[in-house]
């Protein structure tokens, strides 16, 4: 891993107490942090929660950053990422738009509703299956797979080896197929009633 | 995070994988993370010049920031021993002799008082009440 922060100027200018180095830097990391911590959260306001507190403690940090021993982005994420399972443990957040119940019921009279309706499903379905992951396993598959980051990255951001990443994405993975195609199945059944 | 070449390998080699990683992405697309909110922007703002403040305070030490709570009873403690807080203890004892004792010595030895008014005293204080008890007993 290269050593060269692109983050070490403004760090340093903020340890001196520059707004607009703060600025800087929140700007350029708050788009990924809040993708985390929706991802994980589900919910707006809580994600925001996170990715404040996560910034408040760079404020603090930036004072006492000793160089050379990791990416700052790096452990921006990892403080990110620990407030996302402090967050989950105390609440079991679940994102707030529920399976259909707010989809209006003259959507089915639409031309293109019923395609809508099935991308929603879909979209549902890969949603409840990453929802039910354990933590740790979410974490890897939201930072791998909705965040892009390298199994490099994203181990360092979860603090854990690069073969304990890919063995959480691999039991992610197969528990969320297993999932998709469990509720794939039960929509057809359903479906096969509904037609009877 | 760095801009090298993504390293997963995994979802290219899985036929099933790569259904899952596109269903993941059509989620992504479907349903975009929020961006932050300017209201949560302006609070994390508002943090930096008390963070520049703790840098200035305390360099190289903990990273307390000024009334955060954290910490506080050993920073207190440790305050006591600072210079100018010693310093002022120091000064303040060295009054308070010189108040307690030297004053009020100079002040009798150059005050007017007579025998008689001085006797006066005497028999109003607590020690002329002590000797009337003991010539009773």
């Amino acid at each position: 891993m290269s050593l060269e922060d692109p983050d070490i100027e403004d760090i340093r200018l903020l340890a001196g107490g520059d707004a607009a180095a703060a600025s800087r830097l929140v700007l350029r990391h708050s788009d990924r942090l809040m993708a985390v911590a929706y991802r994980m959260t589900g919910a707006r306001d809580a994600a925001e929660d996170i990715v404040q507190e996560a910034f408040i403690r760079m404020m603090r940090q930036a004072a006492k950053w000793e160089e050379g021993k990791a990416l700052f982005s790096t452990w921006l994420h990892r403080v990110t990422v620990n407030l996302c399972y402090d967050r989950l443990r105390k609440a079991s957040t679940r994102y707030e738009q529920a399976a259909g119940d707010d989809l209006p019921e003259e959507a089915a009279d639409e031309p293109a509703a019923d395609a809508m309706l099935e991308g929603r499903e879909r979209g549902l379905a890969v949603r409840e299956a990453l929802d039910r992951l354990p933590e740790r396993q979410k974490m890897a598959i939201v930072l791998c797979h909705y965040e892009d980051l390298s199994n490099q990255e994203a181990a360092e951001a979860m603090d854990i080896s690069v073969e304990a990443l890919e063995s959480l994405l691999a039991r992610a993975r197969r528990s969320m197929r297993k999932d998709m195609k469990l509720a794939a199945a039960l929509n057809d059944e359903l479906a096969d009633d509904m037609a009877e | 995070m760095s801009d090298g070449k993504k390293m997963n390998t995994y979802t290219d080699r899985n036929p099933e994988d790569r259904e899952l990683a596109a269903a993941i992405a059509r989620d992504r697309a479907d349903d975009p993370a929020p961006r932050l909110s300017e209201a949560a922007m302006a609070r994390i703002m508002a943090e930096v010049p008390q963070a520049s403040a703790a840098a200035t305070v305390q360099p190289g030490g903990s990273s307390v920031r000024p009334g955060s709570g954290r910490n506080f009873g050993l920073s207190a403690i440790a305050g006591l021993f600072r210079p100018p807080v010693w310093q002022a203890f120091a000064i303040a004892g060295v009054a308070g002799l010189v108040a307690g004792g030297i004053l009020p010595a100079a002040t009798l030895a150059e005050s007017d008082v007579t025998p008689e008014q001085e006797f006066a005293i005497y028999l109003q204080s607590d020690d002329a009440f002590a000797t009337l008890l003991e010539e009773d007993l």
